[in-house]
Protein backbone atom coordinates (compact mmCIF):
# COMPACT_ATOMS: atom_id res chain seq x y z
CA UNK A 1 0.00 0.00 0.00
CA UNK A 2 2.08 2.56 -0.99
CA UNK A 3 0.98 6.60 -1.53
CA UNK A 4 0.35 6.34 -5.10
CA UNK A 5 -2.28 3.62 -4.46
CA UNK A 6 -3.69 5.65 -1.32
CA UNK A 7 -4.11 8.71 -3.42
CA UNK A 8 -5.70 6.49 -6.26
CA UNK A 9 -8.01 5.75 -3.96
CA UNK A 10 -8.75 9.72 -1.68
CA UNK A 11 -8.93 11.03 -5.06
CA UNK A 12 -11.96 8.94 -6.21
CA UNK A 13 -14.13 8.96 -2.74
CA UNK A 14 -17.23 10.51 -2.81
CA UNK A 15 -17.37 11.95 0.95
CA UNK A 16 -16.48 15.33 2.85
CA UNK A 17 -12.81 16.80 2.41
CA UNK A 18 -12.70 16.15 6.50
CA UNK A 19 -13.39 12.65 6.04
CA UNK A 20 -11.45 12.16 3.00
CA UNK A 21 -8.08 12.84 4.90
CA UNK A 22 -8.91 11.01 7.70
CA UNK A 23 -8.98 8.03 5.43
CA UNK A 24 -5.69 8.68 3.91
CA UNK A 25 -4.26 9.33 7.26
CA UNK A 26 -5.63 5.82 8.41
CA UNK A 27 -4.55 3.86 5.28
CA UNK A 28 -1.16 5.63 5.72
CA UNK A 29 -0.96 4.60 9.38
CA UNK A 30 -1.71 0.99 8.28
CA UNK A 31 0.94 1.00 5.63
CA UNK A 32 3.38 0.02 8.16
CA UNK A 33 2.11 -3.01 9.04
CA UNK A 34 1.37 -4.57 5.90
CA UNK A 35 4.65 -6.91 4.20
CA UNK A 36 5.40 -6.57 0.54
CA UNK A 37 4.08 -9.78 -0.03
CA UNK A 38 0.08 -8.60 1.82
CA UNK A 39 0.66 -5.55 -0.63
CA UNK A 40 0.48 -7.83 -4.04
CA UNK A 41 -2.44 -9.49 -2.47
CA UNK A 42 -4.65 -5.88 -1.73
CA UNK A 43 -7.66 -5.21 -3.51
CA UNK A 44 -7.72 -2.67 -6.38
CA UNK A 45 -7.76 1.09 -6.12
CA UNK A 46 -11.55 0.94 -7.72
CA UNK A 47 -12.55 -1.69 -6.25
CA UNK A 48 -11.78 -0.59 -2.61
CA UNK A 49 -13.50 2.82 -3.98
CA UNK A 50 -16.50 1.05 -4.68
CA UNK A 51 -16.55 -0.38 -1.14
CA UNK A 52 -15.66 3.11 1.04
CA UNK A 53 -18.25 4.68 -1.61
CA UNK A 54 -20.77 2.51 -0.76
CA UNK A 55 -20.23 2.85 3.06
CA UNK A 56 -21.38 6.49 3.43
CA UNK A 57 -23.52 7.65 5.37
CA UNK A 58 -26.27 9.77 3.83
CA UNK A 59 -25.23 12.65 6.01
CA UNK A 60 -21.40 12.51 4.74
CA UNK A 61 -22.60 11.95 1.12
CA UNK A 62 -24.80 15.20 1.57
CA UNK A 63 -21.69 16.80 2.68
CA UNK A 64 -19.65 16.05 -0.23
CA UNK A 65 -22.26 17.27 -2.47
CA UNK A 66 -22.20 20.72 -0.93
CA UNK A 67 -18.06 20.69 -0.82
CA UNK A 68 -18.64 20.34 -4.69
CA UNK A 69 -21.37 22.36 -5.26
CA UNK A 70 -19.25 24.55 -3.20
CA UNK A 71 -15.89 24.06 -5.68
CA UNK A 72 -18.03 24.79 -8.79
CA UNK A 73 -19.73 27.84 -7.64
CA UNK A 74 -15.90 29.08 -6.09
CA UNK A 75 -14.73 28.37 -9.80
CA UNK A 76 -17.49 30.25 -11.12
CA UNK A 77 -16.89 33.37 -8.88
CA UNK A 78 -13.10 33.27 -9.49
CA UNK A 79 -13.38 32.93 -13.22
CA UNK A 80 -16.06 36.22 -12.78
CA UNK A 81 -13.46 38.10 -11.08
CA UNK A 82 -11.05 37.11 -13.46
CA UNK A 83 -12.90 38.22 -16.90
CA UNK A 84 -14.12 41.57 -14.43
CA UNK A 85 -10.26 42.27 -14.29
CA UNK A 86 -9.82 41.14 -17.94
CA UNK A 87 -12.15 43.53 -19.17
CA UNK A 88 -11.32 46.28 -16.78
CA UNK A 89 -7.53 46.13 -17.67
CA UNK A 90 -8.89 46.07 -22.00
CA UNK A 91 -11.00 49.27 -21.10
CA UNK A 92 -9.56 52.39 -21.21
CA UNK A 93 -9.08 54.76 -18.86
CA UNK A 94 -9.05 58.60 -18.99
CA UNK A 95 -7.86 61.54 -16.94
CA UNK A 96 -7.79 65.21 -17.53
CA UNK A 97 -3.67 65.39 -19.27
CA UNK A 98 -3.25 68.21 -16.60
CA UNK A 99 -3.48 65.66 -13.61
CA UNK A 100 -1.43 63.23 -15.58
CA UNK A 101 2.32 62.32 -13.89
CA UNK A 102 3.78 61.06 -17.19
CA UNK A 103 3.08 63.36 -19.82
CA UNK A 104 3.51 67.50 -19.39
CA UNK A 105 0.37 69.06 -20.82
CA UNK A 106 2.27 71.92 -22.59
CA UNK A 107 4.68 69.65 -24.49
CA UNK A 108 1.95 67.48 -25.68
CA UNK A 109 -0.42 70.25 -27.19
CA UNK A 110 2.89 71.98 -28.98
CA UNK A 111 3.38 68.25 -30.46
CA UNK A 112 0.14 68.04 -31.42
CA UNK A 113 0.00 71.10 -33.15
CA UNK A 114 3.13 70.11 -34.74
CA UNK A 115 1.66 67.67 -36.60
CA UNK A 116 -1.24 69.77 -37.43
CA UNK A 117 1.27 72.04 -39.26
CA UNK A 118 2.86 69.51 -41.04
CA UNK A 119 -0.58 67.44 -41.79
CA UNK A 120 -1.85 70.96 -43.32
CA UNK A 121 1.51 71.40 -45.75
CA UNK A 122 1.05 68.11 -46.48
CA UNK A 123 4.76 67.21 -45.11
CA UNK A 124 4.49 63.58 -44.65
CA UNK A 125 8.20 62.91 -44.36
CA UNK A 126 8.48 65.19 -41.42
CA UNK A 127 5.12 63.35 -39.49
CA UNK A 128 7.15 60.05 -40.03
CA UNK A 129 10.20 61.24 -38.38
CA UNK A 130 7.91 61.98 -35.39
CA UNK A 131 5.88 58.33 -35.31
CA UNK A 132 6.14 55.50 -33.93
CA UNK A 133 6.76 52.35 -35.99
CA UNK A 134 3.25 51.64 -36.68
CA UNK A 135 2.33 55.39 -37.97
CA UNK A 136 5.35 55.22 -40.00
CA UNK A 137 4.23 51.73 -41.62
CA UNK A 138 0.98 53.53 -41.98
CA UNK A 139 2.39 56.85 -43.25
CA UNK A 140 3.67 54.59 -45.97
CA UNK A 141 1.02 52.32 -47.08
CA UNK A 142 -1.50 55.31 -47.26
CA UNK A 143 -2.34 58.35 -49.22
CA UNK A 144 -3.49 61.11 -46.72
CA UNK A 145 -4.04 63.40 -49.57
CA UNK A 146 -6.74 61.06 -51.25
CA UNK A 147 -8.32 61.28 -48.23
CA UNK A 148 -8.34 65.02 -47.19
CA UNK A 149 -9.70 65.04 -51.25
CA UNK A 150 -12.83 62.75 -49.46
CA UNK A 151 -13.76 65.46 -47.13
CA UNK A 152 -13.62 67.87 -48.84
CA UNK A 153 -12.06 69.10 -52.16
CA UNK A 154 -10.38 72.44 -50.81
CA UNK A 155 -10.29 72.45 -47.15
CA UNK A 156 -8.64 76.04 -47.56
CA UNK A 157 -6.34 77.93 -45.40
CA UNK A 158 -6.74 77.14 -41.68
CA UNK A 159 -8.57 79.86 -39.94
CA UNK A 160 -9.06 78.64 -35.79
CA UNK A 161 -8.56 75.99 -33.63
CA UNK A 162 -11.56 75.80 -31.33
CA UNK A 163 -11.42 73.89 -28.16
CA UNK A 164 -8.69 71.25 -27.09
CA UNK A 165 -9.66 68.55 -25.00
CA UNK A 166 -6.63 66.39 -23.50
CA UNK A 167 -6.61 63.09 -21.59
CA UNK A 168 -4.09 60.21 -20.18
CA UNK A 169 -5.56 57.58 -21.59
CA UNK A 170 -3.96 54.05 -20.26
CA UNK A 171 -5.54 50.55 -21.84
CA UNK A 172 -3.91 47.51 -21.46
CA UNK A 173 -1.09 48.30 -19.34
CA UNK A 174 0.47 51.22 -22.06
CA UNK A 175 -0.69 54.74 -21.15
CA UNK A 176 -1.13 57.33 -24.11
CA UNK A 177 -1.93 61.39 -24.12
CA UNK A 178 -4.69 61.98 -26.66
CA UNK A 179 -5.69 65.22 -27.74
CA UNK A 180 -8.92 66.21 -29.67
CA UNK A 181 -8.99 69.39 -31.54
CA UNK A 182 -11.49 71.22 -33.45
CA UNK A 183 -10.03 73.27 -36.19
CA UNK A 184 -11.99 75.71 -38.60
CA UNK A 185 -10.78 75.78 -42.33
CA UNK A 186 -12.33 77.96 -44.86
CA UNK A 187 -13.94 75.62 -46.28
CA UNK A 188 -14.73 72.93 -43.82
CA UNK A 189 -14.65 72.10 -40.20
CA UNK A 190 -12.05 69.06 -38.84
CA UNK A 191 -11.98 67.34 -35.27
CA UNK A 192 -8.65 65.72 -34.87
CA UNK A 193 -7.66 63.03 -32.68
CA UNK A 194 -4.17 62.57 -32.29
CA UNK A 195 -2.80 60.12 -29.68
CA UNK A 196 1.22 59.79 -28.63
CA UNK A 197 3.18 57.32 -26.86
CA UNK A 198 5.34 58.19 -23.34
CA UNK A 199 8.26 59.10 -26.12
CA UNK A 200 5.34 61.67 -27.21
CA UNK A 201 5.72 60.03 -31.02
CA UNK A 202 2.95 60.04 -32.55
CA UNK A 203 0.91 56.83 -32.44
CA UNK A 204 -2.68 57.69 -33.54
CA UNK A 205 -4.03 59.82 -36.18
CA UNK A 206 -7.90 60.32 -36.96
CA UNK A 207 -9.85 63.16 -38.49
CA UNK A 208 -13.58 63.69 -39.05
CA UNK B 1 -20.51 -9.45 14.81
CA UNK B 2 -17.15 -10.38 14.46
CA UNK B 3 -15.45 -7.17 14.47
CA UNK B 4 -17.62 -6.04 17.44
CA UNK B 5 -16.46 -9.09 19.30
CA UNK B 6 -13.27 -8.15 18.48
CA UNK B 7 -13.18 -4.91 20.03
CA UNK B 8 -15.13 -6.16 23.16
CA UNK B 9 -12.20 -6.15 25.62
CA UNK B 10 -9.96 -3.91 24.18
CA UNK B 11 -9.61 -1.41 21.63
CA UNK B 12 -7.57 -2.27 18.40
CA UNK B 13 -6.34 -0.13 14.98
CA UNK B 14 -7.12 -1.88 11.70
CA UNK B 15 -5.03 -4.08 10.28
CA UNK B 16 -4.85 -5.66 14.43
CA UNK B 17 -8.65 -6.52 13.83
CA UNK B 18 -7.80 -8.22 10.30
CA UNK B 19 -4.87 -10.37 11.71
CA UNK B 20 -6.64 -11.34 14.53
CA UNK B 21 -9.52 -12.23 12.27
CA UNK B 22 -7.59 -14.25 10.38
CA UNK B 23 -5.47 -16.34 12.99
CA UNK B 24 -8.74 -16.71 14.99
CA UNK B 25 -10.45 -18.28 12.28
CA UNK B 26 -7.59 -20.79 11.23
CA UNK B 27 -7.13 -18.28 8.49
CA UNK B 28 -11.00 -18.27 7.05
CA UNK B 29 -11.96 -15.00 7.46
CA UNK B 30 -9.64 -13.06 5.25
CA UNK B 31 -10.86 -10.04 5.29
CA UNK B 32 -9.44 -7.21 2.90
CA UNK B 33 -9.01 -3.51 4.17
CA UNK B 34 -11.55 -2.56 1.71
CA UNK B 35 -14.29 -4.46 3.04
CA UNK B 36 -12.63 -3.87 7.05
CA UNK B 37 -13.11 0.37 7.00
CA UNK B 38 -16.44 0.72 5.39
CA UNK B 39 -17.45 -1.67 8.31
CA UNK B 40 -15.72 0.51 11.02
CA UNK B 41 -17.04 3.66 9.76
CA UNK B 42 -21.13 2.36 9.65
CA UNK B 43 -20.48 1.38 12.90
CA UNK B 44 -18.81 4.67 13.86
CA UNK B 45 -21.51 6.50 12.13
CA UNK B 46 -24.48 4.28 14.26
CA UNK B 47 -22.38 5.07 17.29
CA UNK B 48 -21.23 1.10 17.92
CA UNK B 49 -18.03 2.26 18.14
CA UNK B 50 -15.85 5.63 18.59
CA UNK B 51 -12.13 5.71 17.56
CA UNK B 52 -9.13 7.76 18.77
CA UNK B 53 -5.94 8.55 16.96
CA UNK B 54 -2.87 7.51 19.25
CA UNK B 55 0.06 9.81 19.38
CA UNK B 56 3.01 9.31 16.99
CA UNK B 57 6.19 7.82 18.32
CA UNK B 58 9.45 7.62 16.55
CA UNK B 59 9.15 6.80 13.25
CA UNK B 60 5.71 5.16 14.06
CA UNK B 61 2.67 7.13 12.81
CA UNK B 62 -0.11 7.76 14.78
CA UNK B 63 -2.74 5.23 14.88
CA UNK B 64 -6.38 4.50 14.41
CA UNK B 65 -7.82 2.28 17.38
CA UNK B 66 -11.85 1.53 17.91
CA UNK B 67 -13.12 0.86 20.93
CA UNK B 68 -16.56 -0.77 21.97
CA UNK B 69 -19.09 1.54 23.07
CA UNK B 70 -21.83 0.87 25.59
CA UNK B 71 -24.33 0.84 22.54
CA UNK B 72 -22.21 -1.60 20.57
CA UNK B 73 -21.86 -3.69 23.57
CA UNK B 74 -25.65 -4.21 23.60
CA UNK B 75 -26.01 -4.16 20.09
CA UNK B 76 -23.64 -6.95 20.32
CA UNK B 77 -24.72 -8.81 22.74
CA UNK B 78 -28.07 -8.65 20.43
CA UNK B 79 -26.61 -10.03 17.90
CA UNK B 80 -24.88 -12.84 19.70
CA UNK B 81 -28.44 -13.83 21.03
CA UNK B 82 -29.76 -13.83 17.10
CA UNK B 83 -27.00 -15.80 16.34
CA UNK B 84 -27.56 -18.51 18.87
CA UNK B 85 -30.98 -18.82 17.97
CA UNK B 86 -30.26 -19.16 14.48
CA UNK B 87 -27.71 -21.63 14.85
CA UNK B 88 -29.37 -23.50 16.97
CA UNK B 89 -32.41 -23.90 15.11
CA UNK B 90 -30.07 -24.89 12.00
CA UNK B 91 -28.38 -27.45 13.84
CA UNK B 92 -31.35 -28.92 15.16
CA UNK B 93 -32.98 -29.33 11.54
CA UNK B 94 -29.49 -30.54 10.12
CA UNK B 95 -30.19 -33.50 13.26
CA UNK B 96 -33.74 -34.40 12.59
CA UNK B 97 -32.64 -34.59 8.49
CA UNK B 98 -29.87 -36.99 9.67
CA UNK B 99 -32.40 -38.81 11.73
CA UNK B 100 -35.06 -39.07 8.96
Amino acid sequence: MNRKYINQIIRKLKCSKKKREEIRKQLISEMEDISQDEMQSLESPAELVEEFNGSFSEEEKKKYKKEKLMKIVGLILLLLVLAAGMIWWLLPKQIWLEDSKVFDANAVKMQAELVLEYFDQDDYESLKKISNDEMREFFNTHDLRSNKVLIAENWGRQETVGKVYMFEVKQMGKKSAVVQMNVQYENTNITYTISFNRDMELAGFWMK
Amino acid sequence: MLVLKLLEKEEKYGYQIISELKEKSNQRFLLKEGTLYPILYRLEDDKYVESRWSEAEGKRVARKYYVLTAEGKQALKEIQNLWQDISSSVAMIMEEADHE
